[in-house]
């Protein structure tokens, strides 16, 4: 048995993976002993400018302190990364400048790559703990669609909160591959006004459709505002000198009222949130079509055409991508959710091997 | 280095702080050590000196008796060197002596000297002159002293005297 081999017997291994949005980190810890899994925990922070907060730091910390053996992972955010289906620095001049990036090869086919200085600004934010690896989001779509890139031509696309990474493999190679921002593309989009018309009448979809505004008898709570209703009875009254039932009225206008607002505030949230759901949903498909349609018009990659998506979903989106997806791409689609930070620890397993 | 893009931090049992205290108590011990071994070897260096100065001593010992033994035998053969000296001293006295002894008139043609013992061949004109002129010192200076005569042709004599020292009983 070699020495290493030993070592992991004997030591518990932690294996630490982090996916940071812009706003949330969440963090998975597997505690090894061996191949065997004694523990897993899982845990989300709230953070700010995708930079770990004192309390992300402790706790990553409290876990590094159990074992010298322990391997901090963390998903590649920057914006400036892809994948090219070539791992000749020759050949890759053909599909982008990698001058100034750092490249990993896979199997002899394809790379990704990142830019060297945003990989020194990531390590930078996690300069409290340090990071032993830093992973493509490409490998874990590959790796986590495994079963499906050895057949014919698939899109494979992995959805994060405010990233979108998307390759095209087929029977096995790597043929396209982009990474986007959609925190910036949404922020972008509605700024542009012409997108959206366009983007609209790709789908022959109106945002002004009844369908899709505000549709105020949906509202249940506003039933309560039958209570102004009482308002019509003020004819009623005979005696305007009557203190008592006037205070009486008053009271009952009041909590009428405030009911109301009440109502009318969760309905404005309820509302909210999925027309949010449905915004990025839609602004996802956005970016897919427009690289779809990259893809089928740039002759280096013989006009193949694809017939099935493969999503990976690490946040729980709704079910209108597949929709636009299958209606305005005419590809089958197919959602799996993944467990972004999982995936980490259980890649940082693998790369562990190679590393004691 | 397969799907990461940077490489692992060097993972170690031992943390940077047991390393430091590890590194110090590591110096101590070699300090103790080499302590340990220095005053060992000046020890040893010291037992060889001590043994090689014992030896040393031994061999003046042995030297010293040596040389006591050799300055008897050399005092010996000194005082009998002195002895020799003053007995020749002598000797030449007594023969000196013996020589103003003999008178112009008689001829010694022989003279053994020995320890005890002078015998004296020669020729006298006569014996009456040997007798007063010789046989009266050499009675006076020997305790027994014999004499012969021959007569010789032209009417001198030969003589033989033989004188002995009687050497007192020890």
């Amino acid at each position: 048995m070699k020495l290493s081999g030993l070592i992991k017997k004997i030591y518990q291994q932690i294996f630490i993976g982090i996916v940071v949005q812009h706003s949330s980190m969440k963090v998975c810890v597997q505690l090894r002993k061996g191949n065997r899994l004694e523990k897993e925990v899982s845990r989300e922070f709230n953070i700010s400018h995708a930079t770990p907060t004192a309390e992300a730091n402790e706790f990553i910390k409290s876990y590094m302190d159990e074992s010298p053996f322990t391997y901090i992972a963390v998903l590649n955010d920057t914006l400036t990364q892809g994948a090219i289906p070539t791992c000749s620095m020759h050949q890759a001049e053909n599909f982008s400048d990698l001058g100034s990036c750092v490249t990993v090869c896979n199997e002899n086919k394809w790379m990704v790559y990142a830019e060297k200085t945003e990989l020194n600004a990531l390590q930078k934010r996690f300069l409290v703990n340090g990071l032993d690896f830093i992973f493509s989001p490409f490998f874990i779509l590959s790796n986590f669609f495994q079963d499906k890139i050895e057949g014919k031509t698939s899109l494979l696309v992995l959805i994060q909160d405010d990233y979108l990474s998307l390759c095209i493999f087929a029977e096995g190679e790597l043929l396209f591959a982009n990474h986007y921002a959609t925190k910036e593309a949404i922020e972008d989009e509605s700024m542009s006004e012409e997108l959206d018309e366009s983007a609209g009448e790709s789908l022959g979809f109106n945002l002004e459709d009844d369908d899709l505004s505000i549709n105020l008898d949906e509202i249940d709570a506003l039933d309560e505002l039958d209570a102004l209703d009482d308002l019509d009875n003020l004819q009623d009254l005979d005696d305007l000198d009557d203190l008592d039932e006037i205070e009486d009225f008053e009271e009952s206008l009041n909590e009428a009222v405030e009911e109301s607002e009440v109502a009318l505030e969760e309905a404005k949230t309820k509302y909210d949130s999925k027309i949010d759901n449905f915004s990025d949903d839609y602004k996802r498909f956005q970016l897919i079509q427009a690289s779809l349609q990259n893809f089928y018009n740039d002759s280096k990659y013989n006009n193949q055409f694809v017939e099935e998506t493969y999503i990976a979903d690490a946040c729980e989106s709704g079910p209108d991508l597949i929709k636009f997806l299958e209606e305005e791409l005419f590809v089958t689609a197919y959602k799996r959710s993944i467990d972004l930070d999982k995936e980490l620890a259980k890649m940082a397993i693998k790369e562990a091997k190679y590393a004691i | 280095m397969q799907y990461s893009f940077i490489k692992p931090r060097s993972k170690g049992i031992v943390s940077p702080e047991f390393k430091l205290l590890f590194f110090f108590f590591s110096i101590t011990i070699v300090m103790l050590f080499s302590s340990y071994a220095f005053l060992k070897v000046k020890s040893f260096m010291y037992d060889s000196t001590m043994d090689d100065l014992m030896s040393k001593s031994a061999t003046l010992k042995v030297n010293i008796v040596s040389m006591h033994e050799d300055i008897t035998y050399i005092k010996l053969q000194r005082r009998h060197a002195e002895g020799i000296y003053t007995e020749n001293t002598v000797l030449k006295e007594s023969i000196h002596n013996l020589f103003d002894l003999v008178p112009e008139k008689i001829t010694l043609s022989q003279a053994l000297l020995k320890e005890d013992e002078l015998v004296l061949y020669g020729i006298t004109p006569s014996k009456e002159v040997y007798e007063f002129l010789l046989q009266a010192p050499l009675r006076s200076i020997f305790h027994r002293s014999y004499t012969s005569y021959y007569a010789m042709p032209n009417g001198w004599y030969s003589f033989v005297s033989k004188n002995y020292l009687d050497r007192p009983v020890q």
